[in-house]
């Protein structure tokens, strides 16, 4: 039940501050699955970057969480003065040419039952495996949530040279997630990376369909969603609990915010700091951002009769941030990389061997009842005679 | 606000968008059914599921300090299963620091079989403090 409140009030949370950076003339339920699959990845964000912060400066779980009630119920009274008086109108209003009629009827069709398959696929896989697929969702996220959870006082010992390949220099937007939501509960469990990878992976969808509806209309939409959902490996890796599809859905969020600045140019500044936002949420957005074609992306958006924004100012500090933060918020820190590359994992028969020469010869160098040696390392001979020496 | 309105098109281009659209829905419909339809498969990094990994060292757990570093010791393992099972010791024993080496005062056996007590040569420099049972044992480091 704590869990659940907890979800309800991150999500909640979320989709108030993307109401507030809305423009003003639209209101509410304008644009409503768009600021909701934003208002997820806005709302986890703050609230792993509040548990973060309450871990630095040791604040109790209970602190946190009034804490961020009364967060809430502000930003929800700011919401409600800055709404006040206005009229449900949405942003854009787009008429498509295939809004209705066959092929409208056999996307939306074909939409829906993918979506079906993909959530019946997808909630199966997760059941299965909520733990997660592969290495990175438990030897990197949710080890990093671990340390963060049960660590206590010492959950700095996570960021130990002594375990290099569990990149320390590593976000911690999605452990702080998940040891967030265990601390809410009191326990851990695995159900909570497992619904993150869900919410993310399902609101990456959301977005992009609601992104391209608004700035298109439905059909393309509907058309750029079923895409989406027909890609398998995007699904897989979606319930492998992996940083890509967090990190995708931090890019898309980025690039939609900003066309849509560009959309509505006499209130876009909210939507560009919120932009700058979700861009430095997913990490390597900083590269896309430094890049000439969001410049070229921002001046054909521009070309549509309005302004060209690819020598703007903002442009130019986009790309200025960009370049800097590529080289230097970006790159892990330097003796991280040097412990990793002296890693002795990376080469631990050579480690052993040469650290440890007695403990080698004892293990890996064994003689059989002849006294010859079993020089095969890691082979089948050397389990069976491991005791013999 | 920006109103954007109806564009007409040529109706030879109408049914090609259509094709298309419908090739899209398609191949999407398709790759779904293939991926919907595909076994599920259980994640077993070191050959066992992870819960049950998690589990092997649970009694451990409340052996070990509450935090700090340990050394590790796998012995029997597949090469293929050598380092995943590190891996996954050091995420059960978390916050609990599991350095690949056998250099820290306490430090983790993690056999791929139970050990026999009485047929097994514990290494020369480790003094066996608990054998779990279940292939994990504690050693403490042997000061000569």
């Amino acid at each position: 039940m704590a869990g659940l409140a907890g979800a309800v009030l991150c999500a909640a949370t979320g989709f108030v501050l993307i109401s507030l950076a809305w423009p003003k003339g639209s209101w509410f339920k304008s644009e409503l699955l768009l600021k909701l699959s934003l208002g997820v990845g806005c709302g986890l964000g703050l609230f792993s970057f509040l548990y973060l912060l309450s871990l630095v400066f040791s604040v109790p779980a209970k602190t946190l969480a009034a804490t961020e009630v009364v967060i809430f119920v502000l930003l929800s009274i700011l919401l409600w003065i800055r709404g006040h008086n206005l009229h449900d109108q949405k942003l854009l209003q787009y008429t498509a040419d295939m809004s209705s009629g066959l092929l409208g009827q056999t996307l939306r069709a074909s939409f829906v039952v993918t979506l079906i398959g993909a959530l019946h696929r997808c909630l199966k896989e997760l059941a299965t495996n909520p733990q997660g697929i592969g290495w990175d969702a438990f030897a990197i996220w949710n080890l990093h949530a671990r340390f963060l959870f049960r660590g206590g006082e010492h959950w700095k010992d996570g960021f130990s040279s002594l375990i290099p390949w569990f990149h320390p220099d590593y976000p911690l937007f999605l452990p702080g997630s998940v040891a967030h939501f265990w601390s809410y509960l009191g326990r851990e469990t695995t159900a909570v990376p497992a619904t993150l990878a869900f919410a993310f992976t399902f609101s990456t969808v959301a977005l992009l369909f609601s992104a391209v509806a608004v700035l298109r209309g439905r059909n393309h939409g509907l058309l750029a969603g079923l895409m989406l959902l027909g890609t398998p490996s995007f699904l897989r890796q979606g319930v492998s609990q992996y940083a890509d599809i967090p990190l995708s859905f931090f890019l898309l969020a980025a690039i939609a915010l900003l066309v849509l600045a560009d959309r509505v140019p006499e209130s876009n500044f909210s939507l560009l700091v919120l932009s700058g936002f979700m861009a430095v949420r997913g990490d390597a957005a900083g590269d896309f951002i430094a890049s000439r074609e969001l410049g070229s992306l921002l001046a054909s958006n521009g070309a549509a009769g309005r302004h060209d924004h690819s020598h703007s100012p903002v442009n130019r500090v986009f790309q200025t941030f960009g370049r800097w933060s590529s080289r230097t918020i970006l790159q892990p820190p330097r003796h991280a990389a040097e412990s990793y590359r002296s890693s002795p994992i990376l080469d631990d028969r050579a480690m052993v061997s040469q650290r440890f020469p007695s403990f080698w010869r004892l293990a890996f160098d064994p003689r059989d009842s002849r006294g010859h040696c079993l020089r095969d390392d890691f082979g089948e001979r050397h389990r069976r005679n491991f005791s013999c020496r | 606000m920006i109103t954007q309105t109806k564009v007409r098109r040529d109706p030879r281009k109408v049914l090609q968008i259509r094709i298309a659209v419908a090739a899209v829905a398609l191949f999407s419909l398709l790759s779904t059914g293939w991926f919907v339809f595909e076994p599920v498969k259980q994640f077993q990094p070191a050959g066992t599921p992870l819960p049950e990994y998690d589990k092997r060292f649970e009694e451990l757990r409340k052996r070990l300090p509450p935090h700090g570093v340990v050394g590790y010791l796998g012995i029997g393992w597949d090469s293929g299963y050598q380092l995943p099972a590190y891996y996954a010791t050091q995420y059960a024993l978390a916050p609990v620091v599991v350095e690949n080496s056998l250099q820290p005062e306490l430090v983790v056996g993690n056999f791929a079989t139970p050990p026999a007590p009485a047929t097994t040569t514990w290494p020369a420099n480790l003094l066996p403090i608990q054998n779990f049972g279940n292939g994990v044992v504690l050693f403490a480091k042997r000061h000569n």
